[in-house]
């Protein structure tokens, strides 16, 4: 064990560049954790990638906030796991009339490759991505329980609140988003990562089956994010198909909640090759 | 960004889609001249909508005092200086529409209004305060006569609207079959672009489910040939909701479906007496409103358009002009839509899609003059009128 501690420290001492790509290390264990901080971590190595505007299609945030992720990735032969690291001074974690949360988001080729562009699959059909997006409204939620108006607003003067009046009536009567499960109003399945295919702008869906996990921290200026999925496409054959041995590639978004970026309003950065170590 | 025309501006202007109109086009009609703010439709539309956590601060409706109380607050001045002095002073307007004036990168000019601006709807809009109580006078003294109005506001269900163009998920839609403006609440990722986009900012956003909404127009009413609940409740009738035809526009082949004997189009199209609000942002908006007549025309030139004079001296003497008195009386005297009207005799009809009269008001209100004493009954009346 010492050796191979040894070992894998020198490595990722190792400079990576976002030439060499990404290689997501092979870990053992039946289960990946979640932890931004845990152990498992430490043999991967981490890759800077620079993140540019998205200047393609409107709308457009021409200075994003955050220009550089560091990511490591790793896996068990059953999951991957990838860590994203980028600064941010302040931790935006509600969205409200004019706020926005912080958000970071990577995305996998549908052709297993990335031949296609990485322009949320723009093209159409044959161009299909999938994309995983971690939302820090949605890990506030995780973490503390489903966002209500009085826990936004603490000092709000509300005569008649719907939980009163409508006592026993259905509690998203009046909340259609909810009504209808719309995946963005509810919450992915208790994660703060949601699952989504898209096949160019504006075509962003979320997918029927939501595979994916995650958790992010956020500490002194910095936000650790960790964003998890089954591997292989056995599991979903509408799943990116990644595979143990096998290459393919992963490009990134990133959002500054309190720069106003939301979704076409971010910062973004090109395919990287990506090696699932066999 | 493709050509459209716009009849309230007198020309083609760019939109973000190709020109695609209704079968017919959803609007209301308000006679600012009868508005007491008296808020039954704001109540009205927000105990059948908008009720839920997170809608607090939504009002698909809402009544503001005009022209120094908004909802949200300066919703108009910020977008109308953010635009630049325009002049509105003929038919064709010369200046840019909001999707001409769109910065680079944008769709849209447009702004996010402060959640602060959204918290204290109409408070101290009407009221003396300070020193001018005391001392009863008015507060502040301003170098122009002092005067006010109120103005009631829902969606303008646009028929370019600037919230649909705004939305990069094409979470907006306008429906084909009545032109009502719909958010499909189970596409929307709340990126809040359509609050942005639309300067009369009636898209809000709702906190708790993340997403926004908007006025629905009261679709399964209109849908049942009823008005909106905002229109029946009115209190001072002041409103009259139908259908607007289609404007000839610069082609010819595009025929008009303006009907003389359709209210809506007979105040708008034909007497122009009901104008668009705020024609110059170009979203072709689909509220009209009778201008107050006691209000600077100068003021009215920049929030109804041009020629604002000319509706507002047919409405001073509209006690001669039967025709435009009778539409004008069909306005709360009817829970259905009214699609076509008459004036016969002293009294004006108003009658469903299908014929049937559905509203009879006369031209005149009869008048019962009864005397101080009433002999009959040996007793005496305080209101002898």
């Amino acid at each position: 064990m010492m050796t191979l501690g040894l070992a894998t420290a020198l490595l990722s001492s190792l400079p990576a560049t976002a030439e060499d790509g990404l290689l997501a290390r092979r870990v053992s264990g039946s289960q990946l954790s979640l932890d931004p901080k845990s152990s498992q971590w430490q043999s991967a190595k981490a890759v800077d990638v620079a993140i540019l505007p998205q200047s393609v299609t409107t709308p457009q945030q021409d200075k994003p906030a955050v220009d550089k992720l560091k990511v490591r990735a790793i896996h068990n032969g059953a999951e991957i796991a990838f860590l994203i690291e980028w600064k941010d001074s302040t931790q935006d974690d509600t969205i409200r009339s004019g706020r926005f949360a912080d958000a970071v988001a990577l995305e996998l080729p549908m052709d297993g490759k990335g031949n296609t562009s990485p322009m949320m699959g723009a093209g159409g059909k044959a161009n299909r991505v999938n994309i995983l997006q971690w939302r820090a409204e949605w890990q506030r939620e995780v973490n503390k329980g489903e966002t209500t108006a009085r826990g936004l607003y603490p000092n709000m003067v509300n005569d008649a609140e719907t939980s009163v009046v409508y006592k026993g009536m259905d509690k998203y009567l009046y909340s259609p988003a909810k009504m209808i499960g719309n995946i963005s109003a509810q919450g992915p399945n208790g994660q703060p990562v949601m699952d989504l295919m898209a096949e160019g702008f504006g075509s962003l869906t979320p997918r029927m089956k939501q595979h994916a996990s995650g958790k992010g921290i956020w500490e002194k200026g910095t936000w650790r994010v960790v964003i998890c999925r089954p591997l292989g496409s056995l599991v979903d054959p509408e799943a990116a198909p990644l595979a143990p041995g096998q290459a393919s590639s992963v490009a990134f978004a990133v959002w500054n909640g309190a720069n106003s970026e939301r979704g076409a309003r971010k910062g973004w950065a090109p395919w990287l090759p990506l090696t699932v170590e066999k | 960004m493709p050509k459209v025309y716009n009849w309230q501006i007198g020309r083609e202007m760019e939109y973000v889609y190709d020109e695609s109109r209704p079968q017919r086009q959803f609007a209301m009609l308000f006679d600012t001249n009868k508005c007491i703010a008296c808020q039954t439709c704001t109540v009205v539309c927000k105990t059948t909508w908008t009720q839920g956590p997170g809608q607090e601060t939504i009002f698909f409706n809402n009544v503001e005092t005009k022209p120094y109380g908004f909802y949200p607050l300066g919703w108009d001045v910020k977008i109308l200086e953010k635009l630049g002095v325009r002049d509105m002073d003929g038919p064709v307007y010369k200046g840019k529409t909001i999707f001409e004036a769109a910065p680079e990168g944008e769709r849209v000019l447009g702004f996010i209004p402060d959640e602060l601006d959204y918290a204290y709807p109409n408070v101290g809009e009407d009221d003396s305060y300070g020193s001018a109580i005391a001392e009863a006078q008015a507060l502040m003294q301003f170098p122009h006569m002092q005067w006010m109005f109120y103005l009631a506001r829902i969606c303008n269900h646009c028929t370019y609207p600037a919230c649909l163009g705004s939305c990069p998920r094409k979470s907006i839609y306008k429906r084909p079959e009545d032109g009502i403006v719909l958010l499909d609440q189970s596409r929307c990722r709340g990126y809040q672009e359509c609050v942005k986009g639309c300067p009369y900012k009636k898209v809000f956003f709702n906190p708790v489910t993340k997403t926004s909404e908007k006025c629905v127009g009261c679709y399964p009413a209109v849908e049942n040939g009823r008005q909106t609940q905002c229109t029946i409740a009115c209190i001072g009738k002041i409103r009259l909701m139908g259908f607007l035809g289609k404007p000839q526009g610069p082609n010819t082949t595009v025929a008009s479906t303006i009907r003389e004997d359709n209210p809506i189009d007979y105040l708008v199209h034909v007497k122009k007496l009901a104008r668009p609000l705020y024609p110059q942002f170009g979203l072709e908006p689909n509220t009209y409103y009778i201008p107050p007549i006691h209000v600077p025309p100068q003021y009215l030139r920049q929030m109804f358009g041009h020629d604002v004079e000319q509706a507002m001296e047919l409405y001073r003497n509209v006690k001669d002009d039967k025709q435009t008195l009778g539409a004008l009386l069909l306005f709360g005297a009817t829970e259905e839509i009214i699609d076509t009207f008459k004036v016969k005799g002293d009294f004006a009809y108003g009658y469903n899609e299908g014929g049937a009269e559905v509203a009879r008001v006369p031209l005149t209100e009869p008048m019962y003059v009864r005397e101080h004493y009433d002999a009959r009954r040996d007793t005496y009346r305080i209101n002898n009128a």
